[in-house]
């Protein structure tokens, strides 16, 4: 083969192998070494700007997730504020390329980048893309699920008015999708803010709070809930196989430990009433 | 053919000799394009639709776009020494028929390349397969390259019952083995084969921004008489660069440069492309249409000015 003929094979080679990319980057005259090239060209390859190429690999990365965007608009728009778009994506590459070809649908793809820019975010800190990223996947996750699983529900409040007692025995079991988060600021309307072009960097307003995102069944919506610390508690503890009783004694053993057992009862009946839990008859 | 439409439209014809219809002004397809068709169709004479979307999901011309189509491409790699097999290639025949294109788009670039033993690094991609980077990229601009192109430009029209156009690929970084300049390699390239061109317009930006030229004098130095379509879209400026982008409105310099093209060029198209997002605002994409109709109206009016024969 031409040595000239070389350099398309290359090109992609380092476009497509981010190792191969990494040891270029390292000693170039070394990774170069098994090609049959002349010094001519093995001087101008070795010269070529790598960390353009590794841009340029995280671009192409970037395209290939275009559709990524319109369900994380405020993510994206602060990685591009912070300089960080091209940049994550060529981190990415190595990744995306090792998974892509057993990982062709949309949410697993998604989920395989969103899986990958969270501890990404999290080591450098950009002010509020930890707190839109989180915001903005629990609406996705939470959508997708719905859409996963659409079957609406007629509403069961029967087991809001059970005996103490027998409401003790019952398994709360939490109907649809839902995730819980805490978050320093308000997520939501920091999104809102950045979407709309007025968020210029400052880190956002303090005002701590615990936020469940869920899939309502019986209205077909998507409902975000601001929480207090003993839902939050508690429904974290549900988890569909506990008794209402265990339950209560988990988050007891977790921070709650004044508020008696009755008074965990009017949350047990809300959440019956509004379609969030449903309490199930128990084993015996 | 397509159909011709008095005040825009796209032919395969240059009609009566010496006469210069307006550039049809159309949108790069995507689904937010598709409605918006729907709500503001006048204003758009066509679509320009990829190759590798219509194969994947045939539906999107079956269900009826409403528009003429102009057929864009990515998959023939004419800069490659990979040759496009055989059957995508009669595929690409095969919509450009149904379709009814004038023309079929291609990217001066290649998309696939050899795999050759170089040894081995970490997990390698795809192994025993041709590499296939999923995107076009601009090859080393020398002889043996042009000499490549040629043939294979050659060779691919022969295929097709319509002209085959090369676009412009923007440059990343400097390409190795390199031993012309973008501009000078399609200059070269239309001295040997009748080839026309799609211009794009954003890629020569970004490219003179990595080659750090004067954008508007090399604008003059390629051969604008090939022209036949213009691509506009915008470009991310970053600190690292300028990069492609169809999810932002073009800057002014794209603009600037498209009324200079049109003092020389008479594209028969002009394309925007903005079809990376679905949240690309309905008016934005109203005001640049209106814009490049703005500009060509301008144009023209200098080239009646220049030129009675003209229409």
């Amino acid at each position: 083969m031409p040595t000239r003929e070389l350099i398309e094979p290359i090109l992609a080679r380092l476009l497509l192998e981010p190792t191969f990319l990494a040891a270029m980057r390292a000693d170039a005259a070394a990774a170069l070494r098994a090609y049959p090239a002349d010094d001519r060209l093995l001087a101008e390859l070795a010269g070529t700007d790598l960390e353009r190429i590794r841009l340029f690999s995280g671009f192409i990365g970037k395209v290939q997730h275009n559709d990524l965007w319109d369900l994380f608009p405020a993510s994206r728009h602060l990685l591009r504020y912070h300089g960080l778009e091209l940049e994550a994506f060529a981190e990415y590459r190595r990744i995306q390329l090792s998974a892509s070809r057993d990982a062709s649908d949309r949410a697993a793809r998604i989920r395989s980048f969103l899986d990958f820019l969270e501890p990404y975010v999290a080591v450098r800190k950009p002010p509020a893309l930890a707190e839109v990223l989180r915001h903005e996947r629990a609406l996705w996750e939470v959508r997708t699920a719905m859409e996963d699983s659409a079957d609406a529900r007629a509403l069961d409040e029967s087991g809001s008015a059970l005996p103490w007692r027998d409401m003790l025995a019952r398994v709360p079991r939490v109907l649809g999708p839902l995730r819980i988060h805490p978050f320093p600021c308000d997520p939501a309307r920091l999104a809102a803010a950045v979407c709309a072009g007025r968020y210029h960097g400052r880190a956002p307003r303090r005002r701590s709070q615990i936020l469940a995102y869920w899939g309502d069944r019986h209205t077909a919506r998507l409902r975000v809930l601001r929480l207090d610390a003993l839902t939050a508690m508690v429904l974290s503890q549900t988890d569909g196989r506990r008794t209402v009783r265990a339950v209560i004694g988990a988050a007891r053993r977790r921070g709650l430990s004044e508020a008696p057992p009755r008074a965990f009862r009017p949350f047990f009946a809300d959440a019956v009433r509004c379609g969030l839990i449903h309490l199930d008859a128990g084993s015996r | 053919m397509v159909p011709h439409r008095e005040t825009g439209g796209v032919t395969s014809g240059r009609g009566s000799a010496g006469a210069r219809r307006a550039p049809a002004v159309g949108l790069a397809y995507s689904d937010l394009v598709r409605s918006f068709v729907r709500r503001h169709g006048s204003s758009v004479d066509y679509l320009e639709v990829p190759f590798e979307l219509l194969r994947h999901d045939p539906a999107v011309f079956e269900d009826g776009l409403g528009k003429p189509v102009v057929l864009h491409c990515a998959s023939l790699s004419v800069a490659g020494a990979v040759l496009c097999p055989e059957p995508v290639v009669e595929e690409i025949r095969r919509w450009a028929e149904r379709t009814g294109t004038p023309w079929i788009g291609e990217h001066l670039a290649f998309v696939t390349a050899n795999r050759v033993e170089g040894g081995r690094t970490g997990q390698p991609y795809a192994p025993g397969e041709p590499y296939n980077i999923g995107y076009t990229v601009s090859p080393p601009m020398n002889e043996d390259t042009l000499e490549r192109v040629a043939e294979n430009v050659t060779s691919y029209a022969s295929r097709f019952d319509v002209p085959l156009l090369l676009e412009n690929s923007p440059l990343y970084f400097r390409v190795p083995g390199s031993t012309m300049t973008q501009t000078e390699f399609i200059g070269a390239l239309c001295a040997r084969v009748p080839v026309g061109l799609l211009l794009d317009l954003s890629h020569l930006y970004i490219t003179s921004r990595t080659m750090d030229f004067d954008v508007l004098e090399e604008l003059e130095r390629l051969p604008l008489e090939r022209v036949e379509e213009i691509h506009v879209s915008g470009v991310d400026e970053q600190p690292d660069g300028a990069w492609d982008d169809h999810a932002n409105r073009a800057p002014a310099i794209v603009h600037r440069l498209l009324a200079r093209a049109l003092e020389r060029a008479a594209p028969r198209a002009i394309t925007l492309e903005y079809n990376w997002s679905a949240r690309f605002p309905p008016e934005v994409l109203r005001h640049e249409i209106a814009r490049v109709r703005r500009t060509v109206a301008r144009s023209r009016g200098q080239h009646r000015d220049a030129d009675p024969r003209t229409d």
